[in-house]
């Protein structure tokens, strides 16, 4: 485990390269919103299995799936009617790649926590989504305990 | 390619398997491809642009991508649009980790994937092609690279 530079904010992150995980340092326990409401997710994957994966593995209580999409533009325009809490998103995809869509997300909703989910899982990737805004990185494969873990955190941030 | 270069893919792919299924695929002898065409009942190919040229593809028959799907899911049950879509995912993860080595100039396209034999469908890749026979729980599958 190493921590490297965080982002421009000046926060700092532990960077799990053995895991394939980059996490906000901060962490908290709690899934659902503090006022009792369920914690809302959209996965952003162009992988039709990603997102069954995902769905399957982040389905736990005090979570609502509130969409999935498959490429950057559609998860843009379901971001701005559902707004979710919390989103997953890969990068390579059609239409708009996800370090686009996730500047895009932002300008909408500037404290929505962005997991991001690729298998770009080299140092400089991570580090620039961390930079545009990212709360964490997890890099593919993943498995359901990575990336619970992962999630359990950037929620709990 | 360089040999240090054909044992990124080699880890990689050995390394995908182990991770999401929790069982080791065994690697062949990497050889160089010849003219004949080798295409299984499903295809996933990835262009590579950048710093280097050219692309790859993995291809399998349809049950050993049954078998990854069902583990993925963690259920019995698997349609044909999941394991269609299954072998495009595996090429963009061997692809898109194999960024680790080559460096992030190393720019990997979106899956192109693809039944059978298509007749108008060109698989882009760089000479010399190499294979590298894949051998997971007994099912033979192949990942044939060819970058410059």
């Amino acid at each position: 485990m190493s921590r490297a530079v965080a982002n421009a904010c000046s926060r700092w992150y532990i960077l799990l390269f053995s895991a394939g995980i980059i996490i906000s340092e901060k962490h908290v326990t709690a899934l659902a919103k503090p006022q009792g409401e369920p914690m809302k997710l959209m996965i952003v994957d162009d992988s039709s299995i990603m997102r069954k994966a995902i769905e399957k593995y982040l389905t736990v209580a005090g979570i609502e799936i509130v969409g999935t999409a498959a490429d950057g533009k559609q998860a843009v325009e379901l971001f701005k009617t559902t707004l979710p809490d919390v989103v997953t998103l890969d990068i390579t995809m059609p239409e708009m790649d996800g370090l686009q869509c996730l500047e895009e997300l932002l300008k909408i909703k500037p404290d929505v926590k962005v997991m991001v989910v690729s298998a770009l899982k080299d140092e400089a990737t991570a580090l620039e989504a961390l930079k545009k805004g990212a709360r964490s990185f997890l890099g593919k494969p993943f498995t359901p305990e990575s990336i619970k873990e992962a999630f359990d955190q950037v929620v709990a941030d | 390619m360089k040999q240090e270069e054909i044992q990124v893919f080699i880890n990689g792919t050995i390394s995908y398997f182990a991770e999401v299924t929790g069982e080791k695929a065994e690697l062949g002898i990497p050889y160089t491809k010849g003219p004949e065409q080798l295409l299984l009942d499903y295809s996933g190919h990835i262009g590579i642009s950048g710093n280097r040229r050219g692309g790859l593809y993995i291809t399998c028959p349809r049950e050993m991508l049954a078998d990854v799907t069902r583990k993925i899911l963690l259920t019995d049950e698997v349609d044909d649009q999941s394991i269609f879509d299954m072998i495009g995912e595996i090429a963009n993860t061997i692809a898109g980790n194999a960024r680790t080595s080559f460096g992030s100039d190393f720019n990997i396209s979106v899956p192109t994937i693809f039944k059978g034999k298509p007749a108008n469908f060109r698989i882009v890749l760089r000479t010399p092609v190499v294979v590298l026979p894949i051998n997971w729980k007994g099912y033979q599958a192949y990942l044939v690279v060819g970058i410059d």
